[in-house]
């Protein structure tokens, strides 16, 4: 049985915890006045998993799972972010590696990687795709943020009002592409 | 003392086997990325093809490699002069898949010696890196004078 009640439970144990982990780091950073980049940080320090629910319903395999996690432990950073490149459209990655290895970029300092990571997350979807999506909106670096509206699927209304969030971004190519999204999602 | 005698000759034909090898294959590659990230963004360079003593150049052969997975893709776009007739005197090339490590099709603008210009761009907003190979050739395909100058960065 690929996703088991128990693997449900556990999932919904650990997005509970990432989100009061996250709320309590919020709280802390506007209690400390801490910069933006180091909210980000604690907002990414949240355990991630990522239910993709069209992998369960392929077997993992094997041979590309121990590849892809090898790449994603390289010291070359392009093999790592080919590795996270994979995960944005393989499906047949087993789906705990593919979480741990995520959850490891999302801490990455390396923005590049990072922001890799955020759009493999928004690809594959899940149940806290969002959360992570819209942590990431709050990213110092425009690059991550950039990434985050790029994986955004217009179509519902969580996305939607995250696709709003980014109108109001500083940078220009991030309100670009949220502006051209929700442009595609009127038509 | 004649297998050490027998190592010390095997190591410096490697040696130099290998310092020959590096001599002859150059490798000619710019990493940059948009800084911008709109989707207007062009990356401007000016590669130069000159006779290094390996033979007048004929051809300038280029790839290039979207180093970030996302919507938007990387392409580049080479031209020379314009004399445009047999001979293209502008050519793109774009990686399509930009999941793999690998490069877009090899491209090539068949110009002679002188001054190319090359157009790196992508296909909409995005946050993209990229890597451009480019080698300066002869009619015989020997690897000949290339150098590359930044004019745009965007």
């Amino acid at each position: 049985m690929p996703f088991s009640r128990r693997n449900k439970v556990q999932g919904m144990i650990i997005v509970t915890s990432w989100f009061i982990a996250a709320q309590m780091s919020t709280a802390s950073a506007s209690e400390h006045d801490l910069s933006r980049e180091t909210k980000a940080h604690a907002a990414s320090a949240a355990r991630v998993h990522c239910n993709d629910n069209s992998a369960y319903h392929r077997e993992p395999d094997p041979a590309l799972t121990a590849s892809i996690k090898s790449m994603s432990e390289s010291n070359d950073q392009s093999e790592r972010l080919v590795a996270l490149a994979q995960l944005s459209e393989q499906r047949t990655v087993d789906p705990e590696v593919a979480a741990e290895i995520l959850h490891i970029a999302l801490l990455d300092d390396d923005p590049l990687i990072r922001g890799q990571a955020v759009y493999a997350i928004g690809r594959r979807g899940g149940m806290d795709a969002s959360i992570v999506l819209d942590q990431a909106l709050t990213d110092q670096i425009p690059s991550v943020r950039l990434m985050a509206v790029d994986a955004l699927v217009a179509g519902d209304e969580e996305n939607t009002a995250l696709l709003r969030k980014a109108l109001e971004d500083e940078d220009a190519a991030v309100r670009e592409l949220a502006s051209s999204k929700l442009g595609l999602l009127a038509k | 003392m004649k297998i050490l005698k027998n190592k010390f000759v095997l190591i410096s034909s490697l040696l130099s086997a290998s310092f020959l090898f590096a001599g002859n294959v150059a490798a000619h590659n710019q990493v940059g990325s948009f800084t911008t990230g709109l989707a207007n963004a062009v990356d401007f360079y000016q590669v130069t093809c000159s006779d290094d003593g390996s033979g007048p150049p004929s051809y300038l052969e280029f790839q290039v490699k979207d180093t970030t997975a996302n919507t938007a893709k990387v392409e580049v776009l080479v031209q020379k002069g314009t004399s445009c007739g047999v001979n293209a005197c502008a050519v793109t090339s774009l990686d399509t898949i930009d999941t793999d490590a690998l490069y877009s099709p090899i491209s090539k603008v068949t110009q002679g010696a002188g001054v190319y210009n090359v157009f790196v761009s992508h296909t909409s907003t995005g946050a993209d890196g990229y890597d451009l190979a480019f080698h300066c050739k002869t009619a015989g395909n020997v690897h000949t004078g290339t150098s590359i100058v930044s004019r745009q960065q965007k």
